[in-house]
């Protein structure tokens, strides 16, 4: 079933100073299923927090149309929005965003209390926690955390609604190796119990995780790889034969 | 030229700290000098005590000086962090030391440019109405102001000098400067307040201690002593309070899960917890600021509305003659002298009070006479006078007829309730005590207690004034002196000449409550004026203290917000937590002021005794008003903080 559908998405910027605009999206389209796990990849540059921020109805687009679950998420007001979010997307950021004024506990707890959905929020938590292995830091607070902890809690945060897609922009994008293939084994579990990720990056060893890899460009969607029944290593070639041979390299 | 351009950019770039900094700091210029024109106003020099209030209006100045500096530093700390990191980009694009002094002295030279010449413009226009109110306070005449050169180069040089102590500050921090370390404004972790119940006891305990010593006082000559170890406690009290019992009570909402995992606690406590650690000793000072502006505001109106009151206790009618030996006024003269004058008199009565003597009231009621010793305790010291029950009967109409062996007595403290009294040994029952005496005026307030004794003859007291002396050493007979009351009608050109007239008659003395009137009022309507522009300081400054709090809050929380509403606030949702967040900083201290006030109260009530003040129903009502006007000063603020801190930290969405 298709969960999320992106049809002509424009995005422009007006600067204020100067009369011009920068186009950061000209048209992307794409579809996604329920299930999938799909990796966004680009320059710097190119736009894929744009879009990402346009899905998560952090940005309103120029023009277009988004729809989860053909509701069309353009046209929500402020309040339906921000309650749409919480509802029914997680997010996952380069830099954690956690908030260092409370416990781990609260953080992950925030969004089920932004809801005011607390029934039965303790089970959630030590199932989760006990997943992605942070039982022992969950009194803590964020500054006491590494990198790769605080984003494992920060993912907790994004699943403990059960959204109905996981969105993730550079997650591993300030973590070392280790961390990274850490967290991307964590992203493909969850994936396995059909959760919906989408996920931004501009490294082809975390996009090489995904079952679908799109390549933007000039605000479009250039191209598109299937991960098929490849393995991760076999992914990571063929990516990087796309990029080499239809973007000109970046890696 | 360029430097003068980078120099004006980072004003314009960080407005939101200058303009409140330019603002204050031109109020404070513009104060400074109205204060200033004052004292050298015609109106002032003209006036009967023109001594004493221009030497108030010096002890204002000074006092606003000093506030103007410090308020000025404080302010201006705000606005050196913000410079602070923005010379760190200078530095590292490649600016030398040198150049950024040669940025910040222009930036120095242009506010403290724009600050003076707003704040005499806006001194001189302001001068204008508020020598208005001054004199209509003093019941001075003169409106006129001579605008010299003095007080302008006076406010000039002074607010040089300080513009010059904040160059050397910056240069210094300049000096100082590591690049590194001001490019990564160093964001690390704050750990959650601790629990400190030491110290919440102990501060609990101080102010329980200043609260009940206000509430305990006895004499107003205690009273003064006392009020400073009180304040001190109190002062304590509030700081630690603010640093320890806000963590205590946060971190207890925090345990109560149902409460704190409800949307609307949730993040209000959580960030209130952080945020009171930084503002605990602001908040404290907030609080005590507004304090001050509320006693200053109850002290000196009770004053300039209880003068009235004080006046005609003490003036039962508008003119008193005093004769000082044992004969009686002629009232045939003094209806002579007013026909002279074309002044008519009118309600006049006579009343003979013998004269003061001081004694020593014992623990067993009994008036002893004052050895060395006892004069110097204020304990049991007593004032007083004699009255026949003659002459009581006269201004007392439902007069009950005394034995020989029985005395009224009015106490003017109340602090009396024996049922006996002893004097030259003998005892006599009191009969009653007296609320008051109808007709007999009130003494030059002091400290001292002092009472009336009805006796039922003067035989009774003859022997008195053997043996009591005065507090001085001369030895003085006792004395039942007649007094003449009566109201003065006619224009105030004869009236001046027949009280000129009447002080002319021997052995007389005279007062009346005209000049008494005029006199009080020149110095109390002086010392209202002076707490009103203190009190408007205070407010100012309190006000000004928390917007930059929370400006430079808001900008630490915007991420903090960024990621609420990433995770799924809405603008409403962010507005309300942004108020109720606010709304306690705000409302805070202005609570725990009206409660201090409320326990200052009796403390105030007694000092305002000595100079002869009750506080009436009128002191409470303008302290109602005042507190209502600055709740409203507070609220306008807060609003304009909350408007501008939303703004800080709400996602803009393009
Ligand atoms: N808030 C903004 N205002 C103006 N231009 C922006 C804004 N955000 C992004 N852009 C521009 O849009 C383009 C795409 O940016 P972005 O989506 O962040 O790229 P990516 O995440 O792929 O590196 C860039 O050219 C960037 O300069
Ligand atoms: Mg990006």
């Amino acid at each position: 079933m298709t969960l999320l559908k992106v049809e002509h998405l424009r995005k422009e910027y007006r600067s204020r100073i100067k009369n011009n605009t920068v186009t950061a999206l000209s048209d992307v389209n794409f579809e996604v299923e329920e299930g999938e796990f799909i990796a966004i990849m680009g320059e710097s540059g190119s736009g894929k927090s744009t879009l990402l921020n346009c899905i998560a109805t952090l940005d309103n687009p120029t023009a277009g149309m988004i729809s989860l679950n053909d509701q069309d998420l353009t046209k929500l007001s402020d309040k339906l929005l921000a309650r749409y979010r919480r509802d029914h997307l997680g997010f996952v950021f380069q830099d954690f965003n956690l908030l260092d004024t409370m416990s781990i506990t609260d953080n992950i707890y925030l969004p089920l209390i932004l809801a005011k959905n607390t029934i039965g929020k303790e089970n959630k938590l030590n199932h989760l926690s006990k997943q992605l292995g942070i039982e022992s830091l969950l009194n803590k607070y964020p500054y006491e955390l590494s990198g790769g902890q605080k984003q494992r809690v920060a993912i907790a945060r994004a699943l403990i609604t059960n959204p109905d897609i996981l969105l993730a922009d550079e997650p591993t994008g300030a973590l070392d190796s280790k961390n990274s293939s850490e967290i991307l084994s964590i992203f493909s579990q969850y994936n396995e119990q059909r959760q919906t990720i989408l996920m931004v990056t501009h490294s082809s060893l975390a996009a090489s995780h995904a079952q679908r890899v799109l390549f933007i460009k000039d605000g479009k969607v250039f191209h598109q790889v299937y991960r098929g029944n490849k393995t991760e290593q076999e992914m990571l070639l063929t990516i990087n034969d796309a990029m080499t041979n239809l973007l000109g390299g970046i890696a | 030229m360029l430097y003068w351009k980078l120099a004006w950019q980072s004003i314009v770039k960080n407005k939101l700290e200058y303009l409140p900094f330019i603002l204050a700091g031109s109020a404070a210029v513009a104060l400074n000098l109205i204060i200033q024109l004052l004292i050298y106003s015609k109106g002032v020099k003209d006036l009967i005590a023109s001594v004493s209030v221009i030497e108030m209006l010096s002890f204002g100045q000074v006092v606003i000086c000093i506030l103007s500096i410090i308020f000025l530093i404080y302010t201006y700390s705000f606005l050196s962090k913000r410079k602070q990191t923005e010379f760190g980009l200078f530095n590292v694009l490649g600016m030398q030391k040198m150049d950024l002094i040669k940025i910040s002295w222009r930036q120095q030279l242009i506010s403290f440019v724009l600050i003076t010449v707003l704040g005499i413009i806006s001194g001189l226009v302001f001068s204008k109405v508020l020598i208005l109110l001054f004199m209509k306070l003093v019941g001075g005449n003169n409106f006129g102001l001579n605008i010299s050169g003095l007080p302008i180069l006076f406010v000039t040089i002074f607010f040089s000098v300080c513009f010059l102590c904040l160059l050397v500050k910056d240069v210094f921090s300049i000096i100082r400067m590591k690049t590194i370390s001001l490019l990564h404004a160093t964001k690390k972790g704050d750990s959650e307040p601790k629990n400190h119940w030491f110290l919440f006891i102990l501060g609990i305990g101080l102010l329980a201690g200043g609260y009940y010593i206000s509430l305990t006082v006895t004499s107003p000559l205690k009273a003064i002593t006392q009020f400073f170890i009180a304040v001190l406690l109190v002062v304590c009290a509030t700081y630690l309070l603010f640093i320890v019992a806000s963590t205590i009570v946060l971190k207890l909402m925090k345990q109560n899960k149902a409460y704190y995992y409800q949307t609307n606690h949730f993040i209000t406590v959580s960030n209130m917890l952080f945020r009171m650690k930084q503002n605990a000793t602001g908040l404290a000072s907030v609080s005590l600021l507004t304090t001050m502006a509320l006693v200053v505001v109850v002290t000196t109106v009770s004053m300039f509305i209880g003068q009235e009151d004080y006046v005609n206790q003490q003036f039962p009618r508008a003119v008193i003659l005093k004769k000082t030996n044992h004969q009686k006024n002629s009232v045939q003269t003094v209806h002579q002298l007013a026909d002279k004058h074309h002044i008519k008199i009118k309600n006049s009565y006579s009343l003979e009070i013998s004269s003061e003597i001081a004694g020593y009231l014992t623990e067993n009621h009994k008036i002893q006479p004052l050895t060395d010793s006892s004069a110097t305790s204020a304990d049991g010291l007593s004032e007083i006078q004699f009255m026949t029950s003659k002459q009581f009967a006269k201004l007392t109409p439902s007069y009950q007829k005394l034995k020989t062996n029985e005395v009224y007595i009015y106490d003017r403290q109340g602090t009396f309730k024996e049922p006996m009294i002893t004097f030259l040994n003998k005892t006599y029952h009191v009969k009653k005590i007296l609320k008051r005496i109808n007709g007999i005026p009130s003494e030059q307030p002091n400290m001292t207690h002092s009472m009336v004794i009805v006796v039922p003859s003067k035989n009774v007291t003859n022997a008195m004034g053997d043996i009591f002396n005065d507090l001085g050493d001369r030895k003085q007979a006792i004395t039942y002196q007649n007094q003449l009351l009566f109201n003065v009608f006619g224009n105030s050109k004869n009236r001046k000449a027949f009280l000129k007239d009447l002080s002319q008659l021997p052995n007389t003395t005279v007062t009346d409550k005209f000049s008494t009137m005029n006199a009080l009022k020149e110095f109390y309507g002086g010392f209202f004026f002076i707490g009103i522009i203190f009190s408007i300081s205070f407010v100012m400054a309190t006000g000004l203290i928390i917007y930059y709090k929370q400006i430079s809050e808001g900008r630490a929380d915007q991420q903090q917000f960024d990621i609420l509403q990433k995770v799924g606030m809405s603008n409403d949702e962010v507005k309300r937590t942004v108020n109720s967040q606010i709304i306690w900083i705000f409302g805070l201290p202005i609570i725990i002021a009206v409660m201090h006030l409320c326990f200052a109260m009796p403390m105030i009530h007694k000092i305002l005794q000595l100079f002869g003040i009750i506080i009436g129903p009128m002191v409470y009502i303008t302290t109602f008003i005042t507190i209502i006007s600055m709740i409203v000063i507070y609220y306008l603020i807060y609003l304009r903080t909350s408007k501008t801190y939303y703004l800080q930290v709400s996602r803009k969405i393009s």
